[in-house]
């Protein structure tokens, strides 16, 4: 296993961008999202209600880094909101409960397929990256 | 030697006749306390110290608020000296006046005297205590009679802010020959005399400063005629452009130029309250009305400001003066209202007692400039901006909550990975 070498965050140390943030999902038996709520800092819902999702517009997965003590699998959900508007989430299938077996993402073995609660802290909202920010 | 005869002879049937100089110099002593004494005629006479603090800008007024900056003749004979920790005035003076510094009105007399010998000279150029006069074509004006001159001098120049006058070829002999001259009268120095008069004087009045002199006596070299024998390579080796220049004036060549300062245009405002301004807000608003009438004065039409000059009277009878230069121009109310309002903002940025009277005046006035961007230019220019921000709050607050994205792996496919935030560097 080969540790992670960046050194603690400190005040004059780098520090992430466009990170991903938690936000609450209402997913399908299927795994798909059919409606989001984002949180804010202070951990409460930031958006009054749910959103309802309208479009799934592109879905992939991300495997990597399987070689370090924590590996990164992601199942990517881009979607079209009710409201028009345009939000990158995913879920993390390296956080546990929720994690597949499948590479669609699909629930492993005999998961609940109805279960449609909200998820938090598996689910996170990935904001698209500043690529029109140059140093 | 036969010029010389006559010369004399000339002299002696006209003392009063045009001599052969190009300049003359009005030496003030101790200005601030002789203003001080228009302002209090009772003080005449008495002994004044003039304690430091204060602002500077040529008013005398910089150096340490506890101690002397300078003093009168009288406190001068009981042991008093610049330097000197006020507590220790009373012990070796009683009698001793401590005089708070008063920029304003000092720099309000030296204006009003500028003003006035421009009618004697239109070429007058201050420097520090002393006024230079370039004599140069004056002496029709004065029908060749030099009385006339040092009477024009003493009109425009109170008899209370005691001044002496010296006339000589050059600036640096004529300021030396003032402060040889007695109260009334003048002291002239020709320009083949210089020399004589110079050599036997203490080398103290050089142009230079008190660790040079100090070299020099430790050298044995006390009159300015010892150090006008040495060679000059050796003294310039030893002392630099001081000492070239203090090596050619003890040989007579004193050619410095005069430098005349004219009136600045500039834009003021005025405001006296009824009631001194006794809080922040309150100085803030009078601040903000002295703008709009100074932005309405009509030298600022089509004309913006960098430097802006507040000046305060304050209730306790001294005054206050702060000048600042802007990086931007200043070009219309609302921005001067916020560059004033930063500037009170800072510490010491407001006057240390109520304000009777506000003055403000526009200074550096220049053509409006137009702000639009280069197109090629514009960000390495608000880059260098935001680095001066940076520098600022580094300065201010000890850390600079700013950044910049950085690409740091542009290639990977998770997105948290391809950028980062780097904190601006000062």
């Amino acid at each position: 296993m080969v540790p992670d070498p960046r050194a603690p965050l400190g005040p004059r140390a780098h520090r992430v961008l466009n990170g991903p943030t938690p936000i609450l999902v209402d997913a399908d038996a299927a795994g798909r999202p059919r409606a989001v709520r984002r949180i804010g800092r202070d951990g409460r819902a930031d958006w009054p209600a749910p959103r309802r999702v309208e479009r799934v517009r592109d879905r992939w997965r991300i495997d990597d880094e399987w070689w370090r003590e924590r590996p990164i699998a992601r199942l990517y959900y881009a979607l079209l909101l009710e409201d028009g508007t345009f939000l990158t989430v995913y879920r993390d299938l390296a956080a546990g409960d929720l994690a597949p077996d499948d590479p669609d993402g699909q629930p492993a073995g005999d998961a609940p397929a109805a279960d449609s609660r909200p998820t938090e802290g598996a689910w996170f909202e990935q904001r698209e990256p500043a690529t029109t920010l140059s140093s | 030697m036969t010029w010389r005869m006559a010369h004399t002879a000339c002299r002696a049937v006209r003392p009063s006749s045009w001599p052969d100089v190009r300049v003359a110099c009005v030496w003030l002593p101790a200005l601030p306390l002789r203003v001080a004494v228009l302002r209090r005629p009772e003080w005449d006479g008495r002994p004044l110290v003039l304690a430091g603090g204060g602002t500077s800008g040529g008013t005398g007024t910089a150096g340490d608020p506890r101690s002397v900056l300078f003093c009168s003749p009288e406190a001068a004979r009981d042991g008093v000296r610049p330097g000197l920790p006020l507590r220790e005035v009373r012990a070796l003076c009683p009698d001793a006046i401590i005089v708070r510094p008063d920029p304003v009105r000092v720099a309000a007399a030296r204006d009003a005297l500028l003003d006035r010998l421009r009618r004697v000279s239109p070429s007058v150029e201050p420097a520090d205590e002393d006024l230079f006069l370039d004599l140069r074509g004056l002496a029709g004006v004065y029908h060749d009679d030099v009385d006339r001159l040092e009477r024009a001098i003493r009109v425009a120049v109170p008899a209370a802010l005691h001044p002496q006058v010296g006339l000589a070829h050059g600036k640096a002999t004529a300021a030396i020959a003032a402060r040889r001259a007695p109260p009334v009268g003048r002291t002239i120095i020709r320009a083949g005399e210089s020399v004589a008069f110079l050599a036997p004087l203490s080398a103290r009045y050089l142009p230079l400063t008190p660790e040079e002199i100090g070299w020099l006596e430790r050298l044995g070299l006390r009159t300015i005629g010892d150090l006008a024998r040495l060679p000059f390579s050796a003294v310039q080796a030893q002392l630099g452009t001081p000492g070239a220049y203090a090596w050619r004036l003890a040989h007579g060549h004193d050619d410095a130029p005069i430098v005349p300062r004219f009136r600045e245009r500039s834009a003021r405002a005025r405001f006296r309250p009824d009631d001194p301004l006794a809080s922040v807000d309150a100085i803030g608003a009078a601040v903000d009305r002295l703008v709009g009438a100074a932005f309405a004065a009509p030298t600022l039409a089509g004309h913006a400001a960098r430097r802006a000059r507040l000046r305060a009277l304050l209730t306790d009878g001294t005054s206050w003066e702060q000048t600042w230069t802007f990086k931007d121009a200043l070009a219309n109310p609302a921005v001067a209202r916020r560059a004033l309002g930063a500037k009170l903002a800072l510490p010491n940025g407001l006057p240390p007692a109520p304000v009777e009277e506000l003055a403000l005046e526009l200074l550096d006035l220049g053509g409006e400039t137009a702000r639009q961007p280069g197109l090629l230019t514009a960000r390495a220019r608000q880059l260098g901006q935001i680095v001066e921000v940076a520098r600022h709050l580094a300065a201010r607050y000890g850390h600079v909550p700013l950044y910049r994205a950085v690409e740091v792996e542009p290639w990977s496919r998770i997105p948290e990975r391809r950028w980062a935030l780097a904190p601006i560097e000062s």
